[in-house]
């Protein structure tokens, strides 16, 4: 299953590669990374219907994440549509509810529980 | 010459009754004084506080006729009757009266002492709206010595108890005097903040007088800020209110406001209407002053109107009214200043008469001639001589006086220094306080990482024990790879932490105001990061976008970095407030921006900050730099953020802050500094 996280933050990298080792080295998963809204859009476009989920900040620098969940959702890509998860400092109600309305198809808070995120990451690919 | 002696007799007992002077110009009926001797067996027996009570009324009535220095015997009286009561309720209420007297008498000094005394009373008697009612007389000093900040601390006293002790009315009451202050001090937005506070209270305990009251205030208020047309409003709600009930100072008062207001609007058909309307009623009752304002409007409608000649005529006419005003105000001051002064005067000049007279009659009678020129004589030295200790014991009076007002003088000197001290770390903190949750989330990212490498460490050390057992010296010098890059990052993200800390108490800490080579890019985008995060931990349903142009290879400035830190907060703050004001007020399609760019400009490094937010008209630009100027609502600025960042740029730095901004389109600061 391909995963594509957008992060701000490089450092993001070389965690998840280490968080999801088991993971990455039996094939399981793969990860990309993106540091920009708009890299990841690029992204998308440049491998077409390889990504079954994104995994995106909402507060980066020029895109932000809520912007990009709005592209992903409304631009037409390649067909099968992504899966969408934010992820966020802020865990208000106003950013989940926008990110709802958006087409999110879930929502996470920082400081992220890795364990809980690699059971939903187990569930989206055993569906 | 005989027949001029009655002439000057009657001038000389109109002007030694003060009471009488007051009587031509209000055509109230005297107030029949009782007299203490009369009063004094009369009151004997009843109890302390009903003697009391006496007094203080038979005070009030020389008071009402201007008698105030004929107030001291039946004020000793009091003060000895409350003193014996023992109840320091009574003697508060003696105190107070003797305040009033004094402050009549301009002895600001001396009402002070009486005051505080009366404050002090009444704090012991644990009567709170009575020490509420004292520090409103001390405030009230202020309309007489034009010096304001006591009268403000006064009134935030008398703010505190009201609410401590949840007495709404009291409470109205100070917000209403506050903005009577603000408004003497020519602060009109804050005026009408205070006012609008009073405003709200007054409306929620329904009471109607108040409420109007104020709304009228609000009128003014407005008038000042230059908007005219709310001003009209508050002013026309009041004359509904005021023709409902009939209540004729109300209507008064609105017709001689109402006008200059309309006026304003373009409106002057009406303008002219509520003038007449003013001008038959100044006819009717013989008010000067009302006269000279309706005449006065009249000529500035007509001239609006281009009907120069007619408000030539208007104009003459308020010329002329000014004038006897002026005059019937000089002579009444006069009048109750030096009654007793020119009293002695006039008795020195028929002195002088009737000298005269003696030597007409010395003609036919030399020996009773002599006899009245001796006597003449002893009467004018007994005179001099008196005078003359009268004018040594009035100097020596004077000297206490000034010597008196240089130690206050010099003490609120250091009040003012102390003061504005505690203002400058208060602004300080302020900004901190904006700071920090702007800080608490810039930590939060580098703690995760430290938190999540730390974490995922353990699990390598785990597998490393599993690969070593297992012989796979392969895996084992990977994983001893991975752990020494996960120390590093653990490492560089604590760094990271530590970094926003140091700037945190870089902030904190009193400035040396030691200049160091700095980063100017670095620091604005640091600072931009701080600001946004703090607004957006306050508001989470707050976004704006932010755009940075930074220049590459910019000089480096010698600055202090948590002054200069401190000023690019402040510019920053005030951006992200101007375009989420804008937000709120809900139109259609617009997106907050707030950007920050750097740039070298011959010798200095600019640094812009520029929102599309509210922007401001050209009035209020023209004193944003001014200490205690804000147009935030009260308690939400301190009015010397941009006054201190003035300073810091302008004095600590050798640069420039300017502004330019559109009112409804933007706002841009620029700084300047020397490289």
């Amino acid at each position: 299953m391909k995963i594509l996280v957008v992060d701000d933050e490089p450092d993001v990298r070389v965690l998840f590669e280490q968080r999801f080792r088991r993971e990455i080295r039996s094939g399981e998963f793969a990860f990309s990374f993106a540091y920009s809204g708009e890299e990841a859009l690029g992204f998308l476009r440049a491998h077409p219907s390889e990504v079954v989920l994104i995994l995106s900040d909402i507060n980066m620098p020029g895109m932000s994440g809520l912007e990009l969940l709005r592209h992903v959702k409304s631009d037409p890509l390649p067909p099968p549509p992504p899966l969408v998860m934010m992820l966020t400092a802020y865990g208000d109600a106003a950013t989940k509810q926008q990110a709802e309305q958006l087409g999110a198809d879930d929502f996470l808070t920082k400081p992220v529980d890795f364990t809980a995120l690699r059971d939903k990451l187990h569930a989206i690919e055993n569906r | 010459m005989y027949n001029r002696v009655p002439g000057a007799w009657l001038l000389w007992l109109l002007l030694s009754l003060p009471g009488l002077a007051q009587q031509a110009a209000a055509p109230e009926p005297a107030h029949a004084a009782p007299d203490l001797a009369h009063l004094l067996p009369a009151i004997a027996a009843l109890p302390d506080s009903s003697r009391v009570d006496q007094l203080l009324e038979f005070t009030d009535v020389l008071v009402q006729g201007g008698r105030y220095e004929e107030t001291a015997p039946t004020l000793r009286e009091a003060a000895a009757v409350a003193q014996a009561s023992g109840r320091p309720v009574l003697e508060s209420r003696v105190e107070l009266s003797q305040g009033y007297v004094a402050a009549q008498l301009a002895d600001f000094a001396e009402a002070l002492r009486h005051y505080q005394r009366a404050l002090d009373l009444a704090r012991a008697a644990r009567d709170v709206p009575r020490q509420i009612r004292v520090l409103t007389r001390i405030s009230g000093l202020s309309y007489q010595t034009r010096d304001w900040p006591p009268a403000i601390r006064a009134q935030q006293q008398a703010l505190g108890l009201a609410r401590q002790y949840h007495l709404p009315k009291a409470e109205a009451g100070v917000y209403g005097e506050l903005s009577n202050l603000a408004g003497m001090q020519h602060r009109p937005a804050e005026a009408l903040a205070y006012n609008n506070q009073a405003l709200a209270m007054y409306r929620a305990q329904h009471d109607t007088v108040s409420y109007y009251g104020s709304l009228l205030n609000q009128g003014i208020v407005l008038k000042n800020l230059g908007r005219y047309a709310e001003s009209a409003r508050s002013y026309r709600q009041v004359l509904a209110y005021a023709r409902r009930t009939r209540d004729s100072t109300f209507i008064l008062y609105v017709d001689v406001n109402l006008p200059r207001t309309l006026l304003r609007l373009g409106q002057a058909a009406e303008a002219e209407q509520l003038a007449r309307q003013s001008l038959a009623l100044a006819t009717r009752t013989h008010n000067l002053e009302l006269l000279h304002e309706a005449n006065d409007l009249l000529a500035a409608v007509q001239e609006q109107q281009g009907q120069y000649q007619a408000a030539l005529g208007y104009q003459r006419a308020a010329t002329r009214l000014q004038d006897s005003i002026f005059n019937q105000q000089k002579s009444q001051q006069l009048l109750a200043t030096d009654a007793r002064y020119q009293a002695r005067a006039r008795q020195a000049q028929i002195g002088q008469l009737a000298a005269d007279n003696t030597r007409q009659q010395r003609q036919l009678l030399g020996l009773l001639a002599g006899l009245g020129m001796i006597v003449g004589l002893a009467a004018v030295l007994w005179r001099s001589n008196r005078q003359r200790l009268k004018a040594n014991a009035l100097l020596e009076r004077q000297k206490a006086e000034l010597q008196t007002q240089r130690d206050h003088t010099t003490q609120a000197l250091a009040d003012l220094r102390a003061t504005q001290n505690q203002l400058i770390q208060k602004e300080k903190m302020a900004s901190l306080g904006e700071l920090t949750a702007g800080i608490a989330h810039e930590i939060q990212n580098p703690l995760n990482f430290v938190n999540n490498f730390a974490d995922v460490s353990a699990e390598l050390v785990a597998e490393l024990k599993e690969a070593q057992a297992a012989g796979d010296g392969e895996e084992v010098a990977a994983l001893a790879d991975d752990l020494s890059q996960n120390l590093g990052k653990i490492h560089q993200h604590g760094q990271r932490a530590a970094g926003i800390v140091r700037g945190m108490l870089e902030h904190s800490r009193q400035s040396t105001g030691e200049r160091q080579p700095t980063d100017v890019n670095a620091l604005c985008d640091e600072y931009l990061r701080l600001a946004y995060h703090g607004l957006r931990a306050k508001d989470k349903s707050f976004n704006a976008t932010l755009e940075t142009d930074f220049a590459p290879s910019l000089p480096v400035v010698e600055a202090v970095a948590g002054d200069l830190g401190r000023v690019l907060l402040n510019l920053l703050t005030n951006a992200f407030y101007a375009v989420q004001q804008r937000q709120q007020a809900g139109e259609a399609g617009y997106q907050p921006t707030v950007s920050m760019s750097t740039r070298q400009v011959g010798g200095s490094v600019e640094i812009r900050v520029a929102d599309n937010g509210t922007g401001m008209p050209a009035e209020v630009q023209a004193k944003i730099f001014q200490p205690f100027f804000t147009t935030k609502p009260t308690g939400e600025g301190t009015g010397l953020g941009l006054s201190l960042s003035y300073d810091i740029i302008t004095k600590a730095h050798g640069g420039s802050l300017n502004v330019a901004s559109q009112a409804g389109e933007g706002t841009t600061f620029t700084v300047r500094l020397p490289c």
